[in-house]
């Protein structure tokens, strides 16, 4: 949840975003909202006060009412693109040496040099349906070709505007979306584990009954077949032609039932093969992860490459958002 | 694992123009937002607030929607008693789907009189337009569709169905698809579906064999065989009696979900049956004699011609929306087809209602027929008719009318004309009167229902306005005239009988002695107390009937028949159906309360 301190931050951005006029005295918020406001917040005069004293954001949001605050979420919820510089100082240099070597552990010498990249960061909303169910989860990723990390919550707060230039949005996403597998493989996996749980469930229901519908035609062909052993016994051990012809005939007649029964089982026998193959769960087997991009940013910024040792292993440090990476390749 | 990028939005975010790039504020904030408002599973409807004004959403149905979206597999059977609402909780989950991204392909099949009924509860209640398939493009064309299951089970829409991977597959009436052989439930087979959700208010209709279907259908093997079912669950092979502590209903509970009307702690509205019985005058009596006496002759005559195909009326006719020229068309139709006695059931239909009525529907009649003494005789009855004085009628329906006072009223009639005469006759006597038929376009329907619930008293309606509009704000309903098929009543008391009647609902029935209405209301509706019927349990009994279709004919047959013959007293076969299928309905309520009972 948001704190009632961090909502009146977006509240003052929205009203400035919407070049709408508001004067704040002692918490008490005057606004002069404009026509499209005034509609849609259903007001009967442009101004209007809030008093936006409240700690707790319960209280804050029955001040406002549910519709100014959703429109207020909502605006900042839309998806966003932005050409972004990161602004770094240069005093940082030290602290990522001695943040290294704590993390160093072969004491390996490493050298260490600043360079600025073209990065990007791109915010996806992964929702992962399965046979189990679906779920929801944000992952941030801050990258370039050469390295990606699964970034949390970033230094925005630090950057600055560039003033032009065209963000690539689809290649972007596109090299993002390639990262996925690898920088969400825990949620991923933990997920795929319950669905081929269910999945395993819904086969083993499939075979069981499968089986028990087989073992109920065998029952059926078992019973004439048994009949026919008696009738035979009958006839082999009659004591007169008279009985002994009897049960011939009825031993023949039931090898007819059984053969016929036999045929009907056998189309019966696909029918189940189809009707309750595995093959149908296919439908289904594959976890479904759709990624859904909520803000895509190019970002300038400055980051310290990392040589460690004689192999020349490269890491990289992203102080945007505070992480140690490993390059791909050299 | 298959993954997707959701390209739409791509496309969108790369047409943002430079000039609107997000600032590195907006970043910052949006951020915060994101990780802070962001919610994995569905613990409330976000799209509620997007809700019709028209919808009061009831407790259960938000909890019952949760729950499918949280709990449930992917392939679940909704199955509330009937009359709590299943389409509305649907309608939700479908909403809270749409809104959250999680569907984009949508389809629902449903019976083919149903899908103007939820297609206009999805539009306007929850602003969402879903369009009825009725060209195989259609199914790639749009992502909401609606399909009759009729019409999607032929060839050319099937195969244009199963080109397509289906987000979201809701079947209403499921327990319709239970037999395997059928092409109904081997198009739902066929489909590539990623969520499915079965409606059914009767997941037990005769026994629980039908259960074990119905799941088999969704969840092949869950319940093992039928053998292994009966043996595991069930007393007997009857069905109707379950093992002690078979586990049965918790097994249930995993991919089902049913709620019983006792659960909800809804109040249901109680019924108060008025039947007004009158007599004709003299006159009236002598031309209704004279016109059925023509009816019954004329049925004879066709008794004895070449067998042709039985008749149906069609469930969907709705007679009072045809026009003069229509009914003489179609007259003219049937008659070529051999089927006549659809006219003459329309005639006897007509003649029991408003004197005006009689004889607008005699002069059509006339319209069909060739024989000289024929039009003679048409022509000596409208003699006959426009020389009778009084409607004694509505001259009744103006004392109940008085009785009643200057609460609101739902005026039922089946016929236009009908309407007309009474709305002129209602104005007379003083009354402030709406009209609303399926003639009228939308917006004319809309403006009726705001007038009446605005100022006017009263609101003469045809059975057009029977399906798909609440009423509720009025809790007084007249039937002017009777329809002879029980379902269509039905649906007229149900537009003010609904969830959230906080009044008794009165019907008022008005009936002519010795006509083939009072027939119909002693014979069918009191002694079989059909008015006595819960919210929706109509429905159950007249689905245990082989032919629901053919109610009209049978009434009107056995009618005929004995018309004029006092030594003829017999009793239409239908009736004696429907008297079997309520007990039997009883029965099976019995059984399904030891299934699904909560308490126990």
């Amino acid at each position: 949840m948001i704190s009632a301190n961090e909502f009146r931050e977006l509240f003052e951005a929205y009203l400035a975003m919407h070049k709408i006029d508001f004067t704040i005295k002692s918490y008490k918020y005057s606004i002069t909202w404009d026509d499209k406001h005034k509609k849609l917040l259903e007001l009967k005069s442009k101004k209007k006060s809030y008093f936006l004293i409240h700690e707790d954001l319960g209280d804050l949001q029955s001040e406002l009412g549910d519709v100014l605050y959703n429109l207020v979420i909502e605006f900042f919820r839309k998806p966003i693109v932005s050409n972004l510089k990161f602004n770094h100082q240069n005093s940082d240099l030290e602290s990522v040496h001695d943040r290294f070597v704590e993390i160093n552990p072969n004491h390996k010498e490493f050298r260490l040099h600043e360079a600025e990249v073209d990065a990007n960061y791109v915010l996806f909303e992964l929702g992962i349906q399965g046979e189990h169910g679906s779920t929801k989860k944000l992952l941030a990723l801050t990258f370039t070709k050469n390295w990606c990390t699964p970034s949390g919550e970033v230094l925005f707060n630090r950057c600055s505007e560039v003033s032009s230039g065209e963000v690539q949005v689809k290649n972007i996403v596109s090299l993002a979306s390639r990262n996925v597998k690898t920088s969400a493989k825990d949620d991923i996996n933990a997920e795929e584990i319950l669905h081929f749980k269910r999945i395993k469930e819904l086969i083993s229901i499939r075979e069981t009954h499968a089986a028990q519908k087989y073992k109920e035609l065998h029952e059926k062909e078992f019973n004439i077949s048994f009949k026919i052993g008696s009738a035979e016994s009958k006839e082999k051990n009659a004591k007169t032609f008279d009985i002994k012809y009897k049960w011939a005939q009825e031993a023949k007649s039931l090898t007819k039932k059984l053969v016929a029964l036999q045929e009907k089982n056998l189309v019966k026998k696909k029918k189940i093969k189809i009707e309750f193959s595995v093959e149908d769960v296919s439908n289904y087997k594959e976890l479904q992860v759709t990624l859904t991009p909520l803000m895509v940013c190019s970002i300038s910024m400055m980051v310290f490459e990392i040589m460690l040792g004689e192999d020349e292993e490269r890491f990289v440090y992203v102080p945007f958002c505070s992480k140690f990476v490993k390059r791909k390749s050299k | 694992m298959k993954q997707t990028v959701k390209s739409t939005q791509v496309q969108e975010l790369s047409k943002t123009a430079v000039n609107n790039y997000a600032s590195a504020k907006h970043c910052a904030l949006s951020q915060l937002v994101h990780y802070n408002c962001f919610e994995s599973s569905i613990n409330e409807l976000l799209a509620k607030s997007t809700y019709s004004d028209k919808i009061q959403t009831l407790d259960f149905q938000v909890n019952n929607a949760l729950r499918v979206l949280q709990d449930f597999p992917n392939r679940v059977i909704i199955a509330d008693e009937v009359g709590l609402g299943k389409t509305i909780s649907t309608a939700m989950i479908i909403k809270e789907l749409l809104v959250r991204k999680m569907v984009h392909k949508v389809i629902i099949l449903v019976p083919s009189s149903l899908k103007f009924q939820w297609q206009e509860e999805l539009r306007s209640k929850f602003s969402e337009d879903f369009t009825i398939a009725s060209d195989p493009s259609d199914y790639e064309k749009n992502d909401l569709i609606i399909a009759s299951i009729d019409t999607a089970k032929t060839p050319r829409h099937q195969q244009a169905i199963n080109k397509i991977t289906w987000d979201l597959l809701v079947i209403d009436e499921v327990h319709k698809l239970k037999n395997p052989q059928t092409k109904n439930y081997k198009l739902v087979k066929s489909m590539t579906v990623k969520r499915t959700i079965g409606l059914s208010a009767t997941p037990v209709q005769n026994n629980a064999f039908e259960l074990w279907s119905l799941l088999n259908l969704l969840h092949p093997g869950f319940l093992g065989t039928k053998k292994v079912f009966e043996e595991s669950y069930l007393q007997d092979s009857k069905g109707l009696n379950l093992k002690t502590n078979s586990g049965l209903k918790e097994k249930l509970k995993k991919i089902m979900i049913r709620t019983l009307r006792k659960e909800t702690k809804i109040k249901f509205a109680k019924r108060k049956i008025s039947s007004h019985y009158l007599d004709y005058s003299i006159d009236e009596k002598n031309w209704h004699k004279q016109v059925f006496s023509f009816i019954k002759k004329r049925y004879n005559a066709l008794q004895n011609l070449e067998p042709v195909d039985s008749l149906k009326i069609e469930g969907d006719t709705e007679e009072s929306d045809l026009s003069s020229e229509d009914l003489a068309k179609m007259a003219k139709d049937y008659k070529r087809r051999g089927l006549l006695t659809f006219s003459l059931i329309m005639l006897s239909r007509q003649m029991t209602s408003a004197k005006y009525t009689g004889i607008k529907a005699l002069e059509r009649y006339k319209l069909s027929l060739e024989k000289d003494e024929d039009i003679r005789m048409i022509d000596h009855l409208l003699e006959i008719g426009n020389s009778v004085g009084m409607d004694s009628k509505i001259q009744r329906l103006l004392k109940v009318l008085k009785k009643i006072g200057k609460e609101k009223v739902v005026l039922f009639t089946s016929f236009l004309d009908s309407q007309k005469v009474l709305a002129m006759e209602m104005a007379v006597a003083g009354y402030s009167v709406s009209l609303f038929n399926g003639k009228m376009n939308p917006a004319q329907k809309e403006q009726a229902i705001n007038e009446f619930r605005a100022d006017k008293q009263i609101l003469i309606c045809t059975d057009a306005g029977s399906e798909g509009r609440n009423l509720q704000f009025s809790h007084i309903i007249v039937n002017y005239d009777l329809p002879w098929n029980p379902m269509r009543v039905e649906q007229r008391i149900g537009r003010v009988h609904r969830i959230g009647q906080t009044q008794t609902v009165q019907v008022h029935n008005i009936a002519v002695k010795d006509t083939i209405e009072s027939y119909i209301l002693d014979r069918l509706y009191s002694k079989l107390k059909l008015f006595e019927l819960s919210i929706g349990e109509m429905d159950l009994v007249l689905s245990q009937i082989p032919e629901k279709a053919s109610i009209e004919k049978s009434v009107f047959s056995t009618y005929i028949e004995q018309f004029d013959d006092e030594d003829k007293k017999s009793k239409a076969s239908v009736f004696v159906e429907i008297e079997a299928a309520r007990k039997k309905v009883n029965e099976v309520k019995a059984f399904d309360t030891m299934l699904f009972d909560k308490d126990d």
